[in-house]
């Protein structure tokens, strides 16, 4: 197991700019989804 | 005529491009030899989708701004164009991939399988298909305002994601494209010849051009129908 985390250590990190853009993305889509709320039930 | 001026630039700025793009002295490039050309066709159309799409995103916040309906049918009208020119750039694409990613050596199918994971075509395939969910939805609502306030909300998480779809993601993983992480060959003075920017950018000015004619044109027909069933 020792040996199988260390063969694969490198493959299964994720790169820092990735992991940027995804939380960037989320970030996004929650924050147009707070601000057009409203106007889904509006009268 | 003189509301028409941009209609007439259009039609000339691309039979300029035709013609210019077709018999103009191109740089020789052993990898593309002629179908450099596909810049002025391609590339140009997807330029034009975006601009369509961004004329989209703006009137659907008009709608939800002000509620009038011509906004809404504006809005989705342009993504309907938008979508046309995205999948005409989508054959120009596979047409010109055919010529210059294709190994000979392999059959279809081989090089299909390496062609089919370009990061590229997939993230155009999803903008693209997240737009064709948004005409699905459209469609599937019958009362009108709903549709409209529902569909315009889509709308802007639907460009939302076209950015990181087409320019972002795809820059950040290796690919065959021009345009990858290197940056984009086509807007660089330094990759493109002076004699290909003579056609370059008037090429963009006249597809979308075209694909604004298009829209309007559709934006008429759809209020026309409309006063014809209220009547």
């Amino acid at each position: 197991m020792q040996l199988a985390n260390t063969v694969f250590s490198d493959k299964t990190g994720i790169a820092f700019s990735t992991l940027l853009l995804i939380v960037a993305l989320d970030v996004l889509v929650v924050m147009l989804a707070v601000i057009l709320f409203p106007f889904l039930w509006k009268d | 005529m003189r509301k028409s001026w941009w209609k007439i630039l259009g039609v000339l700025l691309l039979v300029y491009t035709f013609i210019a793009g077709l018999l103009i002295e191109v740089p020789r490039n052993p990898q593309l030899e002629e179908t450099i050309r596909n810049l002025f066709f391609h590339v140009c159309m997807w330029f034009g989708m975006m601009i369509l799409f961004i004329v989209s995103f703006v009137r659907a916040i008009m709608y939800l701004r002000t509620s009038k309906p011509i906004h809404d049918i504006a809005s989705r009208q342009y993504a309907g164009v938008g979508i046309l020119f995205g999948l005409l750039g989508y054959l120009t694409g596979a047409i010109w991939m055919s010529y210059t990613w294709i190994d000979s050596n392999k059959s279809i199918l081989n090089s299909f399988d390496t062609v089919a994971r370009e990061p590229k075509l997939i993230g155009a395939a999803i903008a693209l298909l997240v737009y064709a969910a948004y005409l699905v939805l459209r469609d599937s609502i019958q009362d009108i305002d709903k549709k409209a306030r529902i569909s315009a909300v889509y709308n802007i998480f639907a460009f939302a994601m076209l950015f990181p779809s087409i320019w972002i993601i795809p820059r950040l993983l290796d690919s065959l494209h021009p345009g990858g992480s290197e940056g984009n060959p086509a807007l660089d003075p330094g990759s493109a010849s002076a004699n290909m920017r003579l056609v370059f950018y008037p090429a963009i000015a006249g597809w979308t051009l075209i694909g604004v004619w298009i829209a309007t044109l559709k934006i008429r027909m759809k209020i026309i129908q409309e006063q014809k069933l209220s009547q």
